[in-house]
């Protein structure tokens, strides 16, 4: 009787290891399949071959990246969205919302600052805007109180299209 | 017999419950996950060796002409400038989160943090001789510190507040700016100050007292003595490297001057534009360029005396330039 026990428990956990090691073998590589699933996360980071992070999306967004170090956005200006950093890792645009005010906006960079804004405020008013240096600037908007379209050229105003319901 | 049976029982449940696989997803940060830009570079000897800097919080050891570069420290943090005392073995590292850092470069360990009142800083001057090291943060606090005197805080006069300090001599006198258009220069040890009007950003002050400035796409160099510009100028003619001709076209255009430093005959800038510039000091014509980095460069550091320069790049260029 003893014997027999001893055999059968012999057996058990032989069967029992070769079931495991064949099982570990059969999965070594998981497959993960989430394509019918909802991911929660908060962000993502896209970086390219050299490992340079090249799309964010996360809430918030880190601070902008300039030549060697981080720039600050300032204070209660938290934005979060997808932003795109160039093969340098600069920030170069995105399209994002803050927390501050409640804007929604797509912003355009150089490798030195922001060029192109294109926003729309929680109250309705839209705005594109489009600047260089020494005061050059082209700023067309509209909202539920009129239209606007202003050329600024070395500083000098140029109203083109001024229209006020009110 | 019964013991026996229980304990193998156990045992199996045990192998059971264990063979569970447990998948884990690695930790990731949206900070220091560019491991290929240099930040800074520092002379670490009197030629040739230098310490790297990079946002994924390590500093290398590089060897002019050698390829392989030895880590010195890792911290979980990024690092965006270093100064270096070469008495104490020492690097200071302005970071992201941690403040200001002391790295013992021997041993690799931090072992002191500064922590700063707002945000972060991303631009240190040291001076070796008097071993005043000094800082700025974004929301325009200046911090100035007697690393001889266990990092013991300086208090500054009123007038300079929101200013930001950019140099150090061995006498003592700081220069900040950052405000109004006028550069300060406060000495710590009699107190005294001096006041210039300018336009720019201090970039480098020379053995003269002048100063190197960057405005957007122009550079000047300033005579204090009469406290006026020299002259102003720009980077002329962006040359653009076309790798598949394996050549260099200039274009006629003029790109932003990042900063640049001086000698006794010469000024040095770089700029957008990924070139280095020589410029005859007394005169300001252009003497070089320098067109080998590929990438932006994000930092320069020269010997003590003033015999080489290095240039590092936001793809992790390093080039050492004989003067």
């Amino acid at each position: 009787m003893k014997n027999r026990t001893l055999k059968f428990l012999l057996f058990l956990n032989l069967a029992i290891t070769i079931g495991l090691v064949i099982y570990m073998a059969n999965n070594r590589k998981v497959e993960i399949d989430l394509s019918n699933e909802i991911l929660k996360v908060k962000g993502l980071v896209v970086t390219d071959s050299t490992g340079v992070a090249r799309v964010i999306i996360g809430s918030h967004l880190p601070p902008a990246q300039s030549f060697g170090y981080r720039f600050y956005r300032g204070d209660n200006s938290g934005v979060s969205g997808v932003m795109l950093y160039d093969h340098e890792g600069q920030e170069r645009g995105g399209y994002v919302t803050d927390d501050s005010y409640g804007n929604v906006f797509l912003t355009l960079d150089s490798k030195i600052s922001q060029r192109v804004l294109f926003m729309a405020e929680p109250q309705g008013a839209a705005t594109l805007k489009m600047w260089g240096k020494n005061a050059n600037q082209i700023n067309l908007g509209t909202s539920d109180d009129g239209t606007w379209m202003d050329v600024l050229d070395n500083g000098n105003r140029q109203e083109l299209i001024k229209t006020d319901q009110q | 017999m019964k013991f026996y049976k229980i304990a193998t029982l156990v045992f199996l449940s045990l192998l059971f419950t264990n063979c569970k696989q447990r998948i884990t997803i690695k930790k990731s940060k949206f900070t220091g996950i560019n491991p290929v830009s240099y930040t800074d570079v520092v002379f670490t000897s009197s030629r040739d060796t230098v310490f790297v800097s990079t946002y994924d919080g390590k500093i290398y050891e590089l060897i002019n002409q050698k390829n392989n570069r030895k880590q010195i420290a890792a911290i979980d943090d990024e690092i965006y400038n270093m100064a270096y005392n070469a008495e104490k073995n020492e690097v200071y590292a302005a970071t992201l989160h941690l403040g200001i850092v002391v790295i013992n470069t021997l041993s690799g360990a931090l072992i002191k943090k500064i922590p700063l009142k707002a945000s972060w800083a991303y631009q240190l001057c040291y001076n070796q001789k008097n071993g005043i090291l000094a800082t700025f943060d974004f929301k325009g606090n200046h911090y100035i510190w007697d690393t001889e005197n266990d990092f013991k805080q300086l208090d500054t006069p009123a007038e300079l507040k929101q200013m930001r300090p950019k140099h150090i001599t061995d006498n003592g006198d700081i220069y900040f700016d950052g405000r109004m258009n006028k550069i300060l220069v406060w000495n710590y040890k009699t107190n005294e100050i001096k006041q210039h009007t300018i336009k720019g950003k201090l970039a480098d002050v020379d053995s003269e007292a002048n100063f190197l400035l960057i405005d957007g796409k122009e550079f000047g160099y300033y005579n204090t003595a009469s406290d006026s510009l020299y002259y102003s100028k720009k980077h002329p003619d962006w040359p653009i490297y076309l790798a598949d001709k394996d050549t260099t076209v200039n274009v006629p255009l003029n790109l932003e001057v990042i900063t640049g430093l001086m000698t006794k005959g010469h000024l040095y800038t770089y700029g957008l534009d990924k070139s280095i510039r020589k410029w005859n000091k007394p005169s300001g014509a252009i003497v070089e360029t320098y067109s080998k980095h590929r990438a932006t460069p994000s930092a320069m550091d020269i010997t003590q005396d003033r015999s080489q320069l290095v240039t590092v790049d936001l793809k992790g260029g390093i080039e050492f330039w004989d003067l």
